[in-house]
């Protein structure tokens, strides 16, 4: 880069503000995927005024920004494919405005999920979207990859409860879309810039809806000895019409690597368990309790818990919510994958990756979010041996593959970034794709912003493009 | 830019079945818009049609304006150009995998075949629109139509899960999926709902379904002035209750939903009108335009509103009218708390309405005559003063008194009544009434509406006209003063329609 940006940058933002030494650079090559790419400078701006100062010079000089928040994303969305400016949120994280009245936040982007929560239960509300990474992901990146979690089966994802955000768009402008009241005329520009992950505009203010807290809680944990008993349960739940709060299934393999480190008290011995949560009035989760459950009989648990108490639904969520991190524990890299199914079509879907999985000699593990077909199928496999690593890539390939012939979709809420870009012919025609074009060059015509994300590059179709990198390496082999 | 010769008139009925093209005056009138009809209207009975369709005009520069059960044309502005009335004759449900609770539809089925057919399984999905079950699910999407259900549910934009349109090239395209969450491309699904029939045309949709509630009610408490029923809305917000929806009718809305006799024919006269100076004012054609959209509106509600009766709502009270569904405790509960917050805010009488049809009651709020003649809000209005206005004011809840007040003010010096209906997530639905057709009411109202423009902007809030005379939208944009946004929409728009042809000029800032 030329030394002359750097310069510019650090007469905007100050010295502290920008880094540019190698070693440093290498802090953010990396997110929660398996993707490498180094920026060419960081950034930290602590206003909308200094993003747009940032944006003139990279617009004059040609240089792209993407645009990060805590680099917890899982599909390559925060880092910096193509070089230049890393813009990072991390002192965009003031609370501007708690509107209790009215439900609403006015908050920066680089305000922590769980902040929002923790600002606002002491009025009964709090923040819907949990990702599992709540505790450190930011709510500019929540936007960014429209995220999800476990209780979005309820409650929905980010874009139902984001109703305005303050953008800088690449020609330096400042846009207010929606705000903190609904129906704002003119097409719904919150509605697309949410899941845009972040190639069409800077997100520097976000409006949030926040939620009343549930009365009541109610957290079963249904134990089964086959995984069948426990896809067939789920299909069920969602064919009687029950919507819980959250439902969440974990296999044996996964249950025992988490149980392994966080001692949640899931048993060993089980094919698989569900982690099924109902919420509301007391009336109604009592109701809905005994319902699940009678489902959960007739499909063959073996046994079904209920939590006691806060601390021991704490725990169980905790096993849940750490579960990436027990795997990563296990193998040297692993691979998730994010697809979605038609929930009617879950017990075959998780034998043909049991299939899939005895054919290119993996076991494949799985923990999702079951109530609503969002796949997370996990192969374990070791970046530095290409052979397997190849075949890791092939088994993904197969499961996508498979999610699209059922009717779903390769990503539920990780996102496309550029680890599935070259996925997205499987779902879309060209004629779709080109209008998803039309709609970022309306925007960010010069691709100033993320290049290099959610376009496929090549003509052909249906191969994730990963690089495999050595452990402790930014080397890509 | 072109106008239609008889070579392309050919050409355009060469594309469409037998029968499905229409030049006569009769029928194009029921497509005109604002008083501008059509030089020729198409019915497309396949998806190919409609891009066929468009692709013709898009080569001719001929402008192009979808049209579902045409029950909602008058929501917007004026078409700055209308060559072609598109009418969508597409009207399959696609898929419906109640076990799954999601559902594909062609645009053109009607909401109540469709609510007909989900009901078999127990299921709905909360659209709605004040044009009532006749509307097209392409419609209500194309106007992101809701009702009071968007409460609990949100709007189309909550639940739409992927979309098929045309673009204004008259290319098939699609947004989303099928499932229940997907974050794969962008959301272009979200930008065509409520875009107007002016960014692409609406041919499929996908929705997740919601079950039907096993038991509903209906609460209606009255108080003597708008602070204690706002009381009552805040602290239902505050408690753990959660109503399906709650709306609340001032006394001047009341008068207007009681009044309107719209069970008979005869009551089309409408006596109170005095066409002699609707007519001095507005001139032959224009009053015989208003006269024929009154007596539209009028049949239209007929349809939805089978009784002569009026609902029970007080003319003289503020009534806050609650549903409240799921088990049958939740309900009971519902009951005994409501009643002792509404005692708690200073109700003058609280008391459950009587579902009229028991055997359709749970399928949306239609069980319960309150809330059908709540949801005909526009038409009893229109029914009484068909010069007058009715806004849509979004607003923070919190701001429902100080915009009451500012309103009635507004109205108050320009000589013209209002009547409010307060929607929880934060809608007023306000009507400004000239009360007769006297000189100068367009000019009052336009004064009123731009004064309300400004304030509701002040307050944080964004207004639009939905319903008016065609008068006044030549007067003033019904879409409110444009802000930072309109550029981008620009360009979205120039994307996704290069020649202008998708129902140009009727939207947002003249897109």
């Amino acid at each position: 880069m030329d030394p002359k940006i750097i310069r510019e940058l650090e007469q905007i933002l100050g010295k502290q503000s920008v880094l540019s030494k190698s070693e440093d650079l290498m802090m953010y090559e990396y997110d929660g995927s398996i993707e490498v790419a180094r920026p060419e400078v960081v950034v930290f701006p602590r206003t909308t005024q200094e993003v747009v100062r940032i944006v003139h010079l990279a617009n004059r000089t040609n240089t792209p920004i993407t645009g990060r928040g805590a680099g917890t994303g899982l599909s390559g969305g925060a880092l910096a494919r193509q070089g230049g400016i890393l813009m990072v949120f991390s002192r965009m994280n003031k609370i501007l405005e708690l509107d209790l009245e009215n439900q609403r936040a006015v908050v920066q982007p680089g305000v922590v999920n769980m902040d929002i929560t923790r600002a606002v239960e002491h009025a009964g509300l709090y923040f819907a979207p949990d990702p599992s990474s709540q505790k450190s992901c930011t709510i500019g990146g929540n936007v960014a990859e429209n995220a999800g979690g476990p209780h979005t089966l309820l409650y929905g994802v980010t874009s139902n409860h984001v109703c305005g955000l303050e953008v800088v768009i690449p020609s330096g402008e400042v846009v207010r879309v929606g705000g903190k009241t609904v129906d704002a005329p003119g097409y719904d520009l919150t509605g697309l810039l949410v899941g845009s992950e972040g190639t069409l505009a800077i997100v520097t203010e976000v409006t949030v809806k926040l939620t009343r807290l549930p009365e009541a809680v109610k957290t079963l944990l249904a134990v089964y000895d086959s995984v069948d008993d426990a896809t067939e349960t789920v299909a069920e739940i969602t064919a009687r019409a029950i919507t819980p709060a959250a439902c969440e299934m974990m296999d044996g393999w996964t249950l025992r690597a988490v149980e392994a480190w966080v001692h949640a008290g899931f048993p060993l011995d089980s094919a698989a368990v569900l982690l099924i949560e109902v919420d509301g009035l007391k009336e109604a989760i009592e109701v809905q309790a005994d319902e699940i459950l009678d489902v959960c009989k007739i499909h063959h648990a073996r046994e079904v818990r209920v939590a006691r108490d806060a601390q021991e639904r704490e725990l169980l969520w905790k096993g849940r919510k750490n579960a990436f991190g027990a795997v990563g524990r296990l193998s040297p890299s692993y691979y998730v994958q994010d697809g979605v199914i038609p929930r009617t079509k879950l017990p075959m879907t998780l034998r043909q990756i049991d299939v899939i999985g005895k054919k290119y000699g993996f076991e494949i593990g799985n923990i999702f979010h079951a109530g609503d077909g969002n796949l997370h199928p996990i192969i374990l496999f070791d970046p530095r041996d290409l052979a397997q690593y190849e075949r890791a890539v092939a088994a993904a390939g197969e499961i996508m593959a498979h999610c699209i012939s059922v009717g779903g979709s390769i990503t539920g809420e990780h996102g496309v970034g550029f680890e599935k870009s070259e996925l997205m012919p499987l779902m879309f025609t060209e004629a779709d794709l080109e209008a998803m074009r039309r709609v970022r060059h309306a925007f960010n015509p010069t691709g100033l912003l993320n290049p290099g994300k959610i376009f496929p590059f090549g003509k052909g179709c249906g191969e994730v493009r990963v690089q495999p990198f050595a452990v402790g390496s930014s080397t890509p082999l | 830019m072109s106008t239609l010769t008889d070579a392309a008139l050919a050409r355009l009925e060469a594309l469409v079945d037998r029968g499905r093209y229409f030049t006569d005056a009769e029928s194009l009138s029921h497509c005109a818009i604002d008083g501008v009809a059509p030089h020729a209207g198409v019915q497309a009975t396949t998806v190919e049609q409609v891009g066929e369709i468009v692709s013709f005009a898009a080569a001719e520069g001929l402008a192009i304006i979808p049209i579902g059960s045409g029950a909602q044309l008058g929501i917007g502005a004026p078409p700055a150009r209308y060559d072609i009335a598109l009418k969508i004759c597409l009207d399959r449900i696609l898929a419906f995998d109640p076990r799954d609770l999601t559902l594909s539809v062609e645009a053109g089925i009607p909401l109540n075949s469709l609510s007909a057919r989900l009901r078999e399984s127990r299921q709905f999905v909360p659209l709605d629109a004040h044009a009532g079950g006749s509307a097209t699910v392409g419609g209500i999407l194309a106007m992101n139509s809701s009702g009071a259900l968007r409460n609990a549910y949100g709007t189309a934009r909550d639940f739409v899960l992927g979309l098929e349109f045309v673009t204004g090239e008259g290319v098939r395209t699609k947004s989303g999926g099928r499932v229940v969450k997907s974050v794969a491309g962008y959301d272009i699904h979200k930008l065509m709902i409520g875009s107007l029939g002016t960014l692409g045309i609406i041919t499929s949709a996908n929705f997740r379904t919601f079950p039907l509630p096993p038991v509903q009610a209906t609460f209606i408490a009255t108080f003597q002035d708008a602070a204690g029923a706002l009381q009552l809305r805040r602290a239902i917000a505050e408690s753990r209750l959660q109503p399906r929806a709650l709306d609340i009718v001032s006394p001047e809305a009341a008068r207007f939903l009681k009044h309107a006799d719209l069970s008979r024919t005869e009551s089309l006269a409408v006596p109170e009108l005095n066409w002699e100076e609707i007519r001095a004012e507005l001139g032959e054609t224009r009053a015989a335009e208003y006269r024929r959209q009154h007596r539209e509106a009028v049949a239209a509600v007929r349809k939805v509103l089978p009784r002569a009766e009026a609902a029970g709502f007080s003319e003289t009270a503020w009534s806050l009218v609650v549903a409240a569904g799921g088990n049958d405790s939740v309900v009971e509960r519902h009951c005994r708390e409501l009643e002792t917050l509404a005692a708690a805010a200073g109700a003058l009488s609280f008391r459950e309405a009587k579902p009229d049809d028991p055997a359709t009651a749970p399928d949306s709020l239609d069980g319960c005559e309150e809330w059908r003649w709540i949801r005909a809000f526009p038409d009893c209005v229109l029914q009484f003063d068909p010069v007058s206005a009715i806004f849509k004011l979004a607003v923070p809840p919190a701001a429902f008194g100080a915009t009451l007040d500012g309103a009635k003010q507004i109205a108050t010096r320009h000589e013209l009544s209002s009547a409010a209906l307060l929607r929880a997530p934060g809608l007023i639905y306000l009507a400004l009434a000239p009360g007769n057709a006297a000189a100068g009411a367009i000019n009052r109202l336009a004064a009123a509406g731009e004064e309300l423009f400004t304030a509701t902007a002040q307050a944080g809030g964004t207004a639009v006209i939905e319903f008016c005379p065609a008068e006044l939208k030549r007067k003033m944009s019904v879409w409110g003063p444009p802000r930072t946004d309109l550029a981008l929409m620009k360009n979205l728009k120039k994307e996704f329609d290069p020649r202008g042809i998708l129902s140009p000029g009727r939207f947002y800032g003249g897109i």
